[in-house]
């Protein structure tokens, strides 16, 4: 049996595979439901946007939902990458060892 | 605005840093490696600011700071989708595309797919959404060479040609880097500058300034609406759309996760890049209001028609003449220029990367051509792209340059984006339908571009567009994606069961890193 197919049955490999997809489509889907989200209210409910949070100034739900958005943008991507570092790093290290795979490229 | 002396020698500063850098990592530059790929030797912090050196263009300071000065809030939803597509480049591409790639993403679709037609379309949508992007910021430059030394638009954006393939061909990917970072901070710094300047300058914090904006915008009441940018709801959903899937197909931006040594510091990159361009975007979002407030009812910036001098992609640097004469209009305008240069080198590079080694060495050629003659055959790519990019740019004069960088996200998201996420995520994909689902973004997309108003009314100078909306990616992506769906489900050829067993077999890779490729730690 080569490599690829003893990886392919290795648990922590599937277990590796599973937890970077989950994290990746989990970080990934919830950018895309918040900025798609303001999209569509933008497109049917502009009025939304136009709200004033604060009474007599202008901090607007528009606003504040993409001053929101675009720290989260920062926060998703830094998450992912402590993620990724800390939970999968191990694991991929582990799972390199024990099949000969030296080239630690995939950090 | 007049020429003056003051302009002219900032400029002539960064200009000669910009070729001290050139020429050094011209020295250092002989081989495809180090052309393409700087040697995969950049760390994560410095890939991370060359990233936020190409992705803040001329656009983003130019055209977000006229569409602010226009339209008020478009200018934020235009930071807030600019910069959406970095979450999911990090997640889904960022770690991957340094395991499977050497230069280009065109070599990740090859190590999937073997047939050559794959390479020629990815490559092809490599060229037209650099171009694209190219004309964006030849506009800019040639509006801003304009301003700063009072020479006419087409010799403008010709001296802004000829710069950057001076730069690009002898440079490579190594001074592109240097160029990327030394503007990403200088960028920063400028904009850090210019809202203290504004804020002393108006009496004003940066809350303050949202209320006074308010008071003297051009839109009155509606000013915090969505407003002329996306004007309807197919516009709006295109924006939408494009935004998360452009990014993630911008083969200039794609292409610098090669220069890192490792999947880490792919990753390290993509924070640093996002945290550096989120600060900015904020920052110049302020900086807008204190250019509405500064510029509300001056006369002077208008010329005979009513309009402002330069168009409205002049909004900041009229901001910066009046606030700090003719010194800050130099600094402002030499920053500009190192922004927009440090972005058209990253498009020319990939441009000449889709050319001389994805088509001329991998197509053309097969693989079948030595290192040095392809690093020539970029060089010559590197002039053949400046001359276009010049043509083009004299002709689109005048477009908001915000607009026509959108016009690029459109090309890679119909084009780039599906076939790479159906080639690293789904085994059933197969390279028939890659390929036609491909071309089929492709060309819904560009025709559906020549058709809109934009091109067709404000480009060509005809009537009566026949595309009624301003960007059709809400029509060219999900039909690209649909024929690559459709296609590959139908497909039971051999080569689509060899395609699918070539999925099994790079997993390991994809995530584990490759196993025989030696690592370059610095």
């Amino acid at each position: 049996m080569n490599t690829v197919a003893k990886l392919s049955r290795d648990p922590d490999f599937i277990r590796l595979r599973r937890l970077q997809r989950r994290y990746a489509f989990a970080i990934a889907g919830s950018v895309v439901a918040f900025y798609v989200s303001l999209g569509v209210t933008m497109a049917y409910w502009p009025e939304v946007l136009d709200i004033r949070l604060v009474p007599g100034r202008w901090i607007t739900v528009g606003l504040v939902w993409n001053v929101l958005g675009l720290l989260g943008w920062f926060a998703a991507t830094a998450t992912y990458a402590a993620l990724s570092t800390r939970r999968l790093t191990p694991l991929r290290a582990q799972v390199r060892e024990r099949h000969g795979w030296n080239n630690p490229d995939g950090a | 605005m007049a020429p003056n002396l003051s302009s002219i020698l900032t400029f002539v500063l960064i200009l000669g840093a910009s070729l001290l850098i050139t020429w050094q990592a011209g020295r250092r530059t002989r081989s495809s490696s180090e052309f393409y790929a700087a040697s995969h030797s950049v760390g994560g912090f410095s890939n991370g600011l060359a990233i936020a050196g190409d992705h803040l263009s001329a656009g983003t300071l130019l055209g977000v700071t006229a569409v602010i000065y226009t339209d008020g809030y478009d200018g934020l939803i235009y930071m807030t989708g600019g910069a959406v597509g970095y979450p999911l480049l990090m997640c889904l591409l960022a770690e991957r595309l340094r395991n499977l790639g050497s230069y280009t993403f065109v070599d990740v679709l090859s190590a999937r797919f073997r047939e050559t037609s794959i390479r020629v379309l990815a490559a092809t949508g490599t060229l037209v959404a650099a171009v694209l992007y190219l004309i964006s910021q030849m506009v800019a430059g040639g509006a801003l060479f304009e301003v700063l030394f009072g020479i006419p638009y087409p010799w403008a954006v010709a001296m802004v040609g000829g710069l950057t393939v001076l730069y690009v061909s002898v440079g490579g990917m190594l001074a592109t880097t240097w160029v990327q970072m030394t503007k990403a901070v200088l960028l920063m710094f400028s904009i850090l500058v210019l809202l203290a300047l504004l804020m002393l300058n108006l009496g004003e914090g940066p809350l303050s300034l949202l209320e006074s904006a308010a008071r003297v915008h051009r839109r009155g009441e509606e000013w915090l609406s969505p407003g002329q940018f996306l004007p309807d709801r197919v516009s709006i959903f295109a924006f939408v759309l494009t935004g998360i899937v452009g990014m993630v197909g911008l083969p200039h931006l794609l292409m610098r996760f090669f220069t890192v040594p490792d999947a880490r510091q792919a990753r390290r990159s993509a924070v640093f890049a996002t945290g550096y361009i989120v600060t900015f975007s904020l920052l110049l979002w302020i900086t807008g209001l204190g250019i509405v407030v500064l510029l509300a009812g001056n006369t002077e910036i208008l010329d005979e028609q009513g309009g402002m001098i330069g168009s409205t992609n002049m909004a900041i640097m009229h901001a910066a003449r009046i606030i700090g004469g003719n010194v800050m209009l130099g600094f402002m305008a030499s920053v500009a220029f190192a922004t927009l240069l440090a972005v058209v080198c990253g498009l020319v590079l990939a441009a000449a990367a889709a050319l001389a080694h994805d088509l001329y060495s991998g197509v053309y050629k097969r693989g079948r051509v030595d290192d040095r003659t392809e690093v020539r055959a970029s060089r010559i790519s590197v002039v053949g792209l400046g001359v276009i990019a010049v043509a083009l740019g004299i002709q689109f004069r005048g477009q908001n340059v915000a607009y026509l960088t959108a016009l690029a996200f459109t090309v890679a998201a119909s084009v780039n984006t599906p076939a790479l996420v159906a080639a690293l995520f789904w085994r059933g994909a197969s390279a028939r339908g890659l390929i036609l689902g491909g071309w089929v973004g492709m060309v819904v997309s560009v025709v559906l571009l020549a058709l809109s108003p934009a091109v067709w009314e404000g480009a060509l100078g005809l009537e009566n567009a026949p595309f009624p909306w301003i960007y059709p990616g809400l029509f060219s992506i999900p039909a690209a994606a649909l024929v690559i769906v459709v296609v590959s489900l139908a497909d039971r050829s051999p080569e689509a069961m060899l395609g699918r067993r070539r999925y099994d077999e790079l997993l390991a890779p994809s995530v584990l890193g490759r196993r025989d490729t030696p690592v370059i730690r610095h």
